[in-house]
């Protein structure tokens, strides 16, 4: 640049030309930089393995230049930087120029994840970061691969036979190469995080939404045998090379001997060892634990206190069954039943004391415990609340929080239904109407409708008082008018259709929420909308029992004519003809996607053939069904 | 020089470094033969399982259009009969007849629907690159340029139509003798003399399930059909079987006479038996190693058979002149010692087709493109080429879209 400034003289004009070729040199000085250095890099990444003509493996640039002598027996692609390299059955890994940065001397080198590798050497594992080398010395007689939390199985000492170790010490390994719990112990058993509990025949499952607690299939995992691998179970099986884990070991129950304790993700013991115990995952600090096999002490620990509240000792299992659920905040629920008698429910707090009165059903939903008095037999108490009849009384239910308090009483409404959210629920008067009100009692639905359906994206399927069927929102908007017998509701987010029936037993029909009316023909049967398909039976559908049709059933013995449907759009236009079982629809609407909304029947039957293709293997001996030949 | 300047050669030659200029993705459509594959799977073998698997997974030659019926996989659970025997095979030709296989091929040509027997010439329009107005006009016209137009279809694609078998047994490690455990073996003789690499694989102590695909080999012998189609074959079909509406005499004529159609047996090929490297499969997924082995040397077999059987030897067109290139590699079995004959195709004005021969071309020696199945992740040099490089041998004024086919085995 040739800047003159007149007012400050020729001077100026000398110093800024010469600024300026400085900067020109300075920058092409850079870019010549910039460009080495780019291509020093681009050429570093692009060694290749190459072999000499004895089999001697090194590597050669791109022009085919070897720059790292050809004397290793097997040569692996660089990555990161390094490349594996090995001498007879030694590895090791080489950088860039050729350099040991891990001696090849190591039986195995196996990338445990990014960045780190698992090492062994004379039958001991360690890990190896490529940022800070080796991070922890073969010690171990198995590392596991990680598990989809980052965590590990780790032994010490034991045998290894064959890909099993056993008698070892087990304990956890983070995905940084830290110890989480030291390996001290026999064996170890994950806990899930969801708790499940069953007494023989009555079995529940405490999970995010919902709890029910009545008679259930016998096929129920008992609350105390949280999901235990075989092979961790017990000594003998010893640990699998190829195992891992299954959660994230947030708490994990460990024995020594034959006791076992729920040790925590610092490694450190936070009940004491039992003898033949199982406990569930520790909720609100308190950690349940049930040992004894013919005679069964069940009980609570308490984390903070440290103290053990029993809910029956040594108690025959065949006199009395006891068990009860983790804590919800600062309450549990105990089942209980002697000789046989029908279970009652009731709740404790953490000091083990009964707080609330026997229930024979009880059920957990949204965080909160709904109680119920179903008529069983159970008289009403001497005092009812004001207002409210025996019967009412018997069969109406109650809300109980976290806390152990009431919050919504018997008698107040005839039936709770607490939202997965736990901000909403749906009650019913004991008028029988049905709406929404929030924890405040604060009506969201007015009380207007008969039956009202659980919210699906904040709609609610709901029927009024001259049994008609409609939708609304959750601000008791209508969005689908109240004139059918039945709305088959669709669970996607913002539908634009929703199938609705006029009469009990009648056609479905399309009806379109943005036209405000229905579209198409009604059909016989159909699922929801997927995208801008739908699988429906038209009435008056034809089959013809050709070789496709046998092709089919070979597909899905026993599937009925009347269960085989077509492909139609938002329209109702039939965009595929060959009637197919639903579970094909998937294909057909990729392949209409693909094809811009149009199929031959030639493209249906490929869909179909494809499957018999893949599913399907026939004896060379032997002549071929027909039904299995597409031409 | 100037500052301009510099800064523009630093600018073209980062970008030179940068970017690998590959050839241009243009396709250029070309005629192909057909093929349908099946396996014979052997159930008496470890690893049945994981062999169908993979073989289902690989798909037909990209080079072959896909005549694939619906049955694929035939079971045996013992050792199929002179399978070694480069004679026709006679268990897998009774096969072949028994389920009338020629017939069912000709029966996808035309989308013969057997139910009602009606046919149309869709795969044929689509596969032969008519025009498909002017086809449909001509063959209206019911002349002879409308027959040319048949045989053109005939003699090109029809007639092109191969079946390919393909036994697949599992090499058992432990009968070859080798021992296992901290052994290396230099593998890939044959990958050696072209590309000059040598891959070692490297058996190791982690779990039973990754050490036995370690070293997963397997047999494959091939055998190759062609299926017949003639002036006399066609035209019985035209006449007797051929209807664009549902036809029940026409139907039933085709079903009687299923086993007038028929398959010539062409030649059989086996794979060298050489190892496949468990270079590039990820440890955790070792199953990859099944699919490795089997697509190397089903693919290796189609080599051999377009060695052997010039009928069988596929053209794929050039996609630039300048340099000559193709999108063909290792995998079609191009070797620095391939020729390859380049050829103009003249299209009539009845819409039928000559192929006439401009001059010679062979492939530049480390610019072979080796495209074969994982071969990227294997850390093949020539892996990321895109394309193999040709030079001409003879002949001139090659244009992109003109086909090439190879003339001389190697």
């Amino acid at each position: 640049m040739d800047f003159y400034n007149k007012s400050k003289g020729r001077n100026t004009r000398i110093k800024l030309l010469y600024l300026n070729n400085l900067t020109y040199k300075t920058m092409r000085k850079t870019l010549i930089f910039i460009f080495i250095f780019f291509t020093c890099s681009l050429s570093a990444q692009k060694l290749k393995v190459h072999a000499d003509e004895k089999g001697k493996c090194g590597y050669a640039n791109e022009q085919g230049e070897v720059v790292i002598k050809c004397k290793y027996d097997i040569a692996f692609e660089f990555k990161d930087g390094m490349a594996k390299v090995g001498k007879g059955d030694k590895l090791g890994f080489i950088d860039s120029e050729g350099k040991e940065i891990l001696p090849v001397k190591y039986e195995e080198i196996t990338l445990w994840r990014e960045g780190i590798y698992r090492i062994k050497t004379g039958k001991k594992y360690g890990l190896y970061s490529i940022k800070d080398g080796i991070i922890t010395k073969p010690q171990y007689s198995c590392i596991s691969d990680l598990n989809r939390f980052g965590k590990a199985i780790i032994t010490s000492g034991g045998n290894v036979k064959g890909n099993k170790v056993i008698k070892a010490k087990i304990g956890i390994l983070n995905s940084d190469g830290s110890v989480a719990i030291k390996p001290a112990y026999d064996k170890i058993s994950e806990i899930k995080k969801f708790n499940r509990f069953s007494i023989e025949d009555i079995a529940g499952v405490l999970s995010e939404n919902k709890v029910y607690i009545g008679k259930m299939s016998k096929t129920e995992e008992s609350v105390y045998e949280y999901k235990v691998k075989k092979n961790l179970e017990v000594p003998r099986y010893g640990i699998l090379l190829s195992d891992t884990l299954e959660t994230d070991v947030e708490y994990l129950c460990c024995y020594k001997g034959e006791k076992s304790a729920v040790v925590g993700s610092n490694g450190k013991a936070i009940t004491p060892f039992f003898k033949d115990c199982k406990f569930t995952i520790p909720s609100s600090g308190m950690c349940g634990f049930r040992y004894g096999t013919t005679k069964v002490t069940t009980g609570y620990y308490n984390i903070e206190t440290k103290k053990k509240i029993f809910l029956g000792k040594n108690i025959k299992i065949k006199k009395q069954i006891l068990a009860a659920t983790p804590f919800t905040g600062d309450i549990a629920l105990v089942m209980k039943s002697e000789d046989n008698s029908p279970f009652g429910l009731y709740f404790i707090n953490k000091n083990g004391e009964q707080i609330t009165e026997v229930f024979p059903v009880v059920m957990y939903k949204g965080g909160y415990w709904i109680a119920s008095r179903i008529d069983d037999g159970a008289t009403a108490p001497a005092n009812l609340p004001e207002g409210i009849k025996a019967e009412d009384y018997k069969l109406s239910r109650a809300m109980l929080d976290q806390n152990g308090n009431w919050v919504m009483n018997f008698g107040e409404y005839w039936n709770i239904l607490p939202h997965n959210s736990g901000k909403l629920f749906t009650v019913m008067t004991h008028s029988g109407t049905l709406g929404v009100i929030d924890i405040n009692k604060n009506t969201v639905i007015p009380f207007e409708y008969h039956q009202l359906g659980e919210p699906i994206n904040g709609w609610y399927w709901a029927k009024n008082d001259k049994n008609k069927c409609g939708i609304i929102d959750e601000n008791n908007n209508v969005i689908l008018p109240f004139e059918y017998h039945n709305i088959f509701m669709n669970e996607s987010k913002n539908p634009t259709n929703i199938w609705v029936r006029k009469e009990e037993n009648g056609l479905w029909n399309n009806y379109d929420l943005a036209k405000k009316q229905i579209v198409g023909e009604g059909v016989v049967s159909s699922a929801n909308f997927v995208g801008d398909y739908a699988w429906v039976v038209p009435q008056n559908q034809q089959i013809t029992k050709d070789f496709v049709y046998k092709a089919i059933l070979r597909l899905y013995p026993g599937r009925a004519d009347n269960a085989l449907g077509i492909l139609i759009d938002k329209e109702g236009n039939h965009k595929t003809v060959i009637p197919m079982p639903v579970e094909l629809f998937p294909d057909l609407a990729k392949r209409l996607k693909a094809n811009e909304d149009k199929i031959r029947p030639v493209h249906e039957k490929e869909i179909i053939y494809e499957k018999i293709r893949t599913r399907f293997k026939h004896e060379l001996s032997n002549t071929v069904i027909e039904d299995y030949w597409d031409f | 020089m100037n500052k301009t300047t510099n800064i523009i050669i630093c600018g073209v030659l980062l970008f030179c470094n940068v970017f690998h200029g590959y050839a241009q993705e243009d396709e250029f459509k070309y005629r192909r033969s057909s093929m349908y594959s099946l396996l014979i799977n052997h159930e008496d073998q470890k690893f049945a399982n994981e062999i169908k698997d993979a073989f289902i997974k690989i798909p037909v030659p990209d080079k072959f259009n896909d005549h694939d019926l619906s049955v694929k996989i035939l079971t045996m659970d013992k050792k199929l009969k002179d399978a070694s025997s480069d004679k026709e095979n006679e268990t897998i030709t009774d096969f072949l007849q028994r389920n009338n296989i020629a017939s069912r091929l000709v029966g996808k040509w035309f989308n013969r629907d057997k139910s009602t027997g009606e046919c149309d010439m869709n795969l044929v329009k689509e596969r032969g690159l008519y025009d498909a107005t002017k086809y449909d006009l001509i063959l209206a016209e019911k002349s002879a340029r409308s027959s040319a137009l048949l045989m053109d279809a005939g003699e090109e694609l029809i007639g092109n139509t191969y079946v390919v078998v393909n036994d697949i047994r599992y090499i058992d490690k432990a009968k070859t003798g080798k021992a296992l455990g901290g052994i290396a073996r230099v593998l890939g003789a044959v990958a050696a003399a072209y590309t000059g690499i040598n891959f070692s694989d490297l058996t190791d102590n982690i779990a039973d399930m990754a050490e036995s695909y370690k070293g997963f080999k397997v047999k494959i012998n091939t055998f190759l059909y062609r299926l017949t189609w003639n002036e006399e074959i066609a035209n019985r079909f035209y006449i007797e079987h051929y209807s664009s509406e549902a036809d029940e005499i026409k139907c039933k004529n085709f079903e009687n006479s299923r086993n007038e159609y028929t398959l010539t047996y062409v030649g059989k090929v086996e794979s060298s038996g050489s190892s496949t490297s468990f270079l590039g499969i990820n440890e955790a997924e070792p199953i990859y190693m099944v699919r490795k082995a089997c697509q190397r040397a089903i693919d290796e077999n189609i080599v051999s058979l377009q060695n052997e059987f010039e009928e069988f030897r596929i053209k794929t067109p050039l996609v630039s002149n300048a340099p000559l290139t193709a999108y063909i590699g290792m995998k079609e079995g191009v070797t620095e010692k391939s020729l390859y004959e380049v050829l103009e195709t003249i299209e009539n004005e009845d819409g039928t087709r000559q192929y006439k021969r401009v001059g010679i071309i062979k492939p530049v020696k480390n610019l072979i493109w080796d495209n074969r199945f994982m071969a990227a992740e294997e850390g093949a040099a020539t892996a990321n080429l895109g394309y193999t490089t040709f030079i001409k041998e003879s002949g001139s004024n090659f244009l992109p879209g003109m086909l090439i086919r190879e003339i001389k085995s190697k």
